[in-house]
C-alpha cells in the first residue's frame, strides 16, 4: 500500500493543504514566503512544490470559503435566532470561533455543541457585550438536544430560563427584526415538549417553576438555565 | 467492470435532506429509489469509543418507514478513502451494520479526504472534502481500500469523481486515467457526478465532453446531477437549486453511452428547499426521467 514515506509525504501533504483552507491569513503568510510556513510540515520536495504552487492559486481562495461556509452551515441551521441576536457581531464572533476551534469533526451536534460552549464563555468573560445572547444560546441548544435526543431514553421535556419577555425576543428574532432595548425583563421560564411528532414550546406560569423547585430533585437554577422534567400538567403552562 | 446481477436499474431518486421529509410523504411515487447520507443519521463519538454512533431517533423513525416503500442507496461522507495513514475499520463495520439493516443496493463514497490523524491520537477533520492528488501511490492505496469495502459489503461500491479548485500541478495521471485504472479491477465502479464535471470545467477551463469520452463509461452505475452558484465570481458545487442547462446537455450526452446505469440522482442542498419548492423538484425528476427512459436498456426491458 505504497512506500512508507510517499505515504508520511502525502499525509504532511494533506495536512498542510487543509491547514490552508482553513486559514486564509497562513495562505497569505505562505504567500510572502513559502519557506518557513512550508518548513513546518515533513514534505517531499514535489509536494513542497506543489503546495507552494496552490497556494497561489487564486481558487485556493474558494477552499477557504468553503471551509467557512461549511462550518457556518451547521451554526446558522440549528442557531439562527443566535446569529440573529448576534446581527454585526456574528462575523466577529465566528472569527474567533474558528482561529480558537480548529474543526475537530463537522458533525452538526458537537460543532453547534462547541459553538454554544464558546458563546457562553465569551459572554461569562464579558467578551461578548450583548444582553439577549445567553438566553437564545440556551434556548436553541436546548432545543438542538431534543432534536437529536433518543426516544426512550430521557423524558424529553425542557425549561429554560429567560431574563427578557421571550415572547417579544423570540418572535422579533424569528422574524428578522430589531431587538429592542425595552424588552420587559423579569424572570421567564419556558416549557420545550419534543415527546410528540412536533415540538412545542409554551411559558410556564412562575407557580409552576415553583412546584418544580419543590418536587424536582434538582434546583432548576442550580441546574443551570435549562433543566429536565417530568411530571408537568396543561394547568401549569401558558399557551 | 463489476460483476454483472449485481444490482438492477432503479430509475431516477433523489438525495435525501431533512427539508424533503415532507415531500417524500405526499410524493413518493416521484422518485424509484432514495440516496441517504448515512452520517447525518448518527452522530459520532469518534474512533475507539465505546458505543460510537448513536443514532438519532427521529431521523431513523423516517429512514425506517423510507425503507418499507422505495430501495435506498447510500452516498456516505465519513469513510475519508483519500485519507493518508487513515482508514477507519470501525466506520466500515457501522456501514456494513446499515447494509444489514436496509440492504441498500450500492454505496458510495467521495473520492478525497477530509479526515487526518493528529500526532498522539484523535484526528482532525479539513472542513471539506479535499481532492487527492492522481498519483500511482494514491491510486495504489485507495485501491487497497476498495478491495476492503468490498469485502466487507456484498453490495457494489462507487467512487464520486472530484470537484477542485485549486488544481494540484504535476500530478502523474489525468483525472480520467486515474478514474478508469480505479475502476478496471473491477472492485468498484464510478459515481459520475456531472455537476463535478460542469464546475471544473467552468473553472479550469476542461471539455466536459472531451472529460466523459475519455471516462470508461461501462464503469458508470450511478450519476448525480445538482445545480451551483457563484461565489466570489467562482462557480461552486453548491447544490444550490435546480441543475443548470449544461448539466442536462451533459446528461443527454451521456445517458444512453452508459450501458451499467443503475441510477440517476438528483441532489440540492436543503437551504434551496424554498426556492425550489414541491413543483421545482418534480419538475427536476421530472426531466430527469425523461432523460432516464431514453436509455436504449430501458426500451429492451
Amino acid at each position: 500500500m505504497g512506500d512508507a514515506s510517499e505515504l508520511m509525504s502525502l499525509l504532511a501533504f494533506q495536512r498542510a493543504l487543509a491547514d490552508f483552507a482553513a486559514s486564509p491569513n497562513l495562505c497569505r503568510e505562505a504567500i510572502a514566503d513559502p519557506v518557513p510556513v512550508l518548513d513546518r510540515y515533513d514534505l517531499s520536495p514535489r509536494e513542497r512544490f506543489r503546495l507552494a504552487s496552490m497556494v497561489r492559486d487564486p481558487l485556493m481562495e474558494t477552499n477557504c470559503v468553503l471551509y467557512r461556509v461549511n462550518r457556518v452551515t451547521p451554526i446558522y441551521v440549528f442557531f439562527p435566532l443566535t446569529c440573529h441576536v448576534l446581527g454585526p457581531d456574528l462575523r466577529g464572533e465566528l472569527d474567533v470561533f474558528w482561529s480558537t476551534c480548529a474543526a475537530v469533526d463537522l458533525q452538526y451536534l458537537p460543532e453547534t455543541e462547541r459553538f454554544a460552549g464558546f458563546l457562553r464563555n465569551r459572554a461569562r468573560r464579558g467578551e461578548l457585550k450583548n444582553s439577549f445572547v445567553e438566553e437564545t444560546v440556551e434556548y436553541e441548544s436546548t432545543i438542538t438536544a431534543l432534536r437529536f435526543a433518543a426516544r426512550d431514553s430521557d423524558p424529553l421535556l425542557r425549561i429554560v430560563k429567560f431574563l427578557h419577555d421571550p415572547a417579544v425576543l423570540l418572535e422579533v428574532a424569528a422574524r428578522g427584526g430589531i431587538i429592542p432595548e425595552d424588552i420587559p425583563q423579569g424572570e421567564y421560564w419556558v416549557l420545550l415538549d419534543a415527546s410528540g411528532p412536533d415540538l412545542t414550546v409554551s411559558r410556564l406560569t412562575l407557580e409552576a417553576v415553583s412546584k418544580l423547585r419543590s418536587c424536582h430533585s434538582r434546583d432548576p437554577e442550580s441546574a443551570g438555565s435549562h433543566s429536565r422534567v417530568t411530571g408537568f400538567t396543561d394547568h401549569d403552562v401558558l399557551h | 467492470m463489476l460483476p454483472p446481477g449485481t444490482a438492477s436499474p432503479l430509475g431516477v431518486g433523489i438525495l435525501y435532506n431533512p427539508a424533503l421529509a415532507e415531500f417524500l410523504h405526499a410524493n413518493l411515487k416521484a422518485v424509484d429509489y432514495v440516496s441517504v447520507i448515512p452520517d447525518t443519521f448518527w452522530t459520532d463519538q469518534g474512533m475507539g469509543t465505546r458505543g460510537r454512533y448513536r443514532e438519532i431517533s427521529r431521523y431513523v423513525e423516517f429512514l425506517d418507514w423510507l425503507a418499507c416503500y422505495r430501495p435506498l442507496v447510500v452516498h456516505g461522507l465519513g469513510m475519508s478513502i483519500g485519507s493518508a495513514q487513515l482508514f477507519d475499520r470501525e466506520h466500515l463495520e457501522q456501514l456494513s451494520a446499515w447494509f444489514e439493516r436496509y440492504r441498500f443496493r450500492w454505496h458510495s463514497e467521495h473520492l478525497s479526504y477530509a479526515r487526518i490523524p493528529v500526532e498522539g491520537g484523535g484526528e482532525h477533520n479539513a472542513g471539506l472534502a479535499l481532492p487527492v492528488p492522481y498519483d500511482a501511490e494514491v491510486l495504489e492505496m485507495i485501491g487497497a481500500r476498495v478491495a476492503l469495502v468490498r469485502e466487507a459489503i456484498q453490495a457494489p461500491f462507487l467512487l464520486e469523481n472530484n470537484v477542485y479548485y485549486a488544481e494540484i500541478p504535476h500530478q502523474e495521471m489525468s483525472e480520467t486515467e486515474f478514474l478508469n485504472r480505479l475502476c478496471r479491477s473491477g472492485s468498484c465502479g464510478l459515481l459520475l457526478d456531472l455537476h463535478n464535471v460542469h464546475t471544473n470545467a467552468v473553472n479550469h477551463g476542461i471539455d466536459a465532453r472531451a472529460f466523459i469520452d475519455a471516462l470508461d463509461l461501462a464503469a458508470v452505475l450511478e450519476i448525480h446531477i445538482a445545480g451551483g452558484n457563484e461565489i466570489g465570481g467562482v462557480y461552486t458545487d453548491s447544490h444550490a437549486g435546480p441543475c443548470p442547462r449544461e448539466v442536462w446537455e451533459l446528461l443527454e450526452y451521456i445517458a444512453a453511452r452508459t450501458p451499467n446505469l443503475l441510477g440517476i440522482t438528483f441532489e440540492f442542498h436543503e437551504s434551496y428547499n424554498d426556492l425550489l419548492n414541491e413543483d421545482g423538484i418534480q419538475a427536476q425528476l421530472g426531466k430527469a426521467r425523461e432523460i432516464w427512459e431514453t436509455r436504449p436498456s430501458l426500451c429492451l426491458s
